[in-house]
């Protein structure tokens, strides 16, 4: 990679990994509710826009508004759940009315947000802090912050799905349902932890993102794709695999930049999924999902 | 009164040319159950490439550099080729995996799609667009029934594609659609290559959005990029569904209901000093809609009817003593 400017490295860390979290919701929901929600991105930016709410409206401090958004969306996606999803799984219906309703969803939470905040971009009130300059590589503490959140939530992630009975009855229910059910797994229980965890995740990655660039209504929905590809490049319901395709994302998209105009970034992304579906659409980890 | 008969003329011809993009959403999703949400992608290459067939070489001032200046009949078979093409090239990757890989890389092929027509000004003349494309037989039909003329040659489009889908659906071809849709494993094993009845579903369906976005084309006379956003796809998908998937009837009547309503909303007196919010509350409304449908009646209006063995067997006796 020599040639390379080493500072693409750091903003590759900074994208990939804020699209790892988000990604990593998006897989464990899917494993869970085998069904693609195709209303992330807009979790995404509810999570965003609340901590919002609590920054510029209440006036509270940013840390404090990125801790807050995480229930509030969490509550949210719950929700959400309980009035759209939940009867539809009574019902008996498949993943595709699912998944259908869910783009019905984002449609309708993407121009909500928009209704009441307008379609203009917003900030956080905040000080992103000195820029550091590492051995000729520019950083902000903000963006220091985003990548240590980061990687203290995916250790987080981990032990949860590994030590805890709740993490492990995720992997139980994501793998085989009824297995799980006749296991004595409340599936129902299983779910709305999923929400919880998935939707929280995706809210600090919402906020994180806002942090290091501006809210808009349509930044969960222009992120869908990227994090498509993570998901799909680890493997449709693998949470590490969504970890490894998050970042790996991130790095190639601003790579890219040194060969195609930065506003073929998602493009990359889609490229770089289309031909992981064509050469192994198990994922790169290939393996059980 | 005249102004309201011209209103009623486009509402009619726009609504013609999404009903035939409705009929083409459902070959794909009613017929074969091809979860596309990049309908607009097949639209938008349809529209580009019979407007760049047939408009004349660019001048010093246009920004983009090709212009083939042929007859409008090429143009648009050449936009539903492309379309075809385009389809075949989404679906080798995409038609052997679950449903669901189709429509994760339909929505974001039509996205990039957009991008590519905002930045490669050398091709579409970015976001400014394409404009003076040529309209049809222009030169001869007055122009004050031209409008007319126009909504006439819209419908005739939309009878052949809905004519088309009729037979489709009681031949072979569409009773295999309709088994790989169902059951693909029972498919299988009736020895049917599945892959290749999909992908000639995906193809045909394409072709009519194509087709879609060619008429739209040399009607707007017009192209510019923001007018290939998604909610082209998920407005068709609403009218698919609210209309009845499965049943070429019910998308034409749903794309009649939803453009009309559409339309109609657009002129709204501004009672409640809404004006700036209507498009977004428009959207709000349309996405509570599949909501709604999906849930409440996910059969649409008109319900996809199957014949019945014993209806078919009548069928073939019935035309066994015609012939």
């Amino acid at each position: 990679m020599i040639g390379v400017d080493p500072q693409f490295i750091v903003n590759g860390a900074i994208i990939g990994s804020t699209i790892a979290l988000a990604a990593i919701g998006l897989t464990l929901l899917f494993g869970v509710l085998d069904f693609i929600n195709f209303a992330h991105g807009e979790y995404l930016t509810v999570g965003a826009y609340s901590a919002f709410v609590v920054n510029a409206t209440l006036g509270l401090p940013v840390w404090a508004a990125a801790v807050l958004a995480v229930p509030i969306t969490a509550v949210f996606a719950l929700a959400i759940d309980r009035a759209v999803f939940y009867p539809l799984r009574r019902q008996g219906a498949g993943g595709l009315a699912l998944l259908i309703t869910s783009v019905g969803l984002s449609i309708v939470l993407r121009n909500v947000i928009e209704a009441i905040w307008s379609s203009d971009t917003r900030s956080y009130a905040f000080e992103s802090g000195a820029t550091l300059n590492i051995l000729g590589i520019k950083i902000t503490m903000v963006q220091i912050l985003i990548i240590v959140v980061s990687v203290v939530l995916m250790i987080a992630i981990h032990l949860l799905l590994t030590q805890t009975v709740l993490g492990i009855s995720m992997r139980a229910t994501a793998s085989n349902r009824s297995l799980a059910m006749s296991s004595g797994v409340d599936a129902e229980r299983v779910v709305k932890w999923t929400w919880v965890i998935g939707a929280g995740l995706t809210a600090i990655a919402g906020v994180l993102i806002g942090l290091n660039t501006v809210l808009r209504p349509s930044m969960g929905f222009s992120l869908l794709l990227v994090m498509f590809a993570a998901v799909i490049l680890g493997g449709i319901g693998d949470p590490y695999g969504a970890m490894l395709g998050g970042l790996a994302i991130g790095f190639t998209q601003e790579i890219s930049v040194v060969f195609v105009s930065a506003s073929y970034k998602p493009a990359v992304a889609f490229i770089i999924m289309v031909l992981l579906l064509l050469w192994r659409p198990e994922g790169l980890r290939g393996g059980t999902a | 009164m005249l102004e309201q008969f011209s209103f009623a003329i486009s509402v009619a011809t726009i609504a013609g040319i999404y009903a035939i993009l409705s009929l083409g959403l459902n070959i794909h999703w009613g017929e074969a159950g091809l979860l596309n949400f990049g309908h607009v992608a097949f639209f938008a290459v349809g529209a580009y490439t019979s407007a760049l067939l047939t408009i004349a070489p660019p001048g010093e001032t246009q920004a983009y550099s090709f212009g083939f200046g042929m007859p409008v009949p090429i143009g648009i078979v050449g936009g539903v080729v492309a379309a075809g093409i385009m389809a075949i090239l989404m679906g080798v990757p995409t038609l052997q995996l679950r449903e669901d890989y189709l429509a994760i890389v339909s929505i974001g092929l039509a996205e990039i799609l957009r991008f590519g027509l905002m930045n490669e000004n050398w091709l579409t003349g970015g976001v400014g667009g394409i404009y003076g494309i040529e309209r049809p037989l222009s030169g001869i039909i007055p122009f004050a029934v031209y409008d007319m003329f126009y909504l006439v040659l819209v419908l005739t489009s939309l009878g052949i594609c809905y004519a088309y889908s009729q037979r489709l659906k009681f031949s072979p071809f569409g009773r295999v659609l309709r088994s790989i849709r169902d059951d693909e494993e029972a498919a299988v094993a009736l020895g049917k290559d599945t892959f290749r009845y999909r992908m000639q579903a995906f193809v045909v369906g394409a072709m009519m959005a194509g087709f879609a976005g060619a008429l739209w084309a040399h009607y707007t006379t017009a192209l510019t990029p923001t007018a290939f956003a998604t909610n082209i796809t998920f407005i068709t998908w609403v009218a698919l569904i609210v209309g009845g998937s499965g049943n070429a009837k019910g998308a034409v009547l749903g794309a009649g209901v939803i453009i009309s309503f559409r339309e109609l909303t657009r002129y709204l007196p501004d009672v409640y000093g809404l004006g700036d919010l209507m498009p977004t509350l428009r959207l709000i409304l349309v996405g509570l809609l599949v909501i709604g449908v999906i849930r409440y009646r996910p059969e649409g209006l008109l319900p996809e009817r199957n014949i019945s063995y014993a209806e078919y067997v009548k069928r073939l006796e019935s035309d066994g003593d015609a012939g």
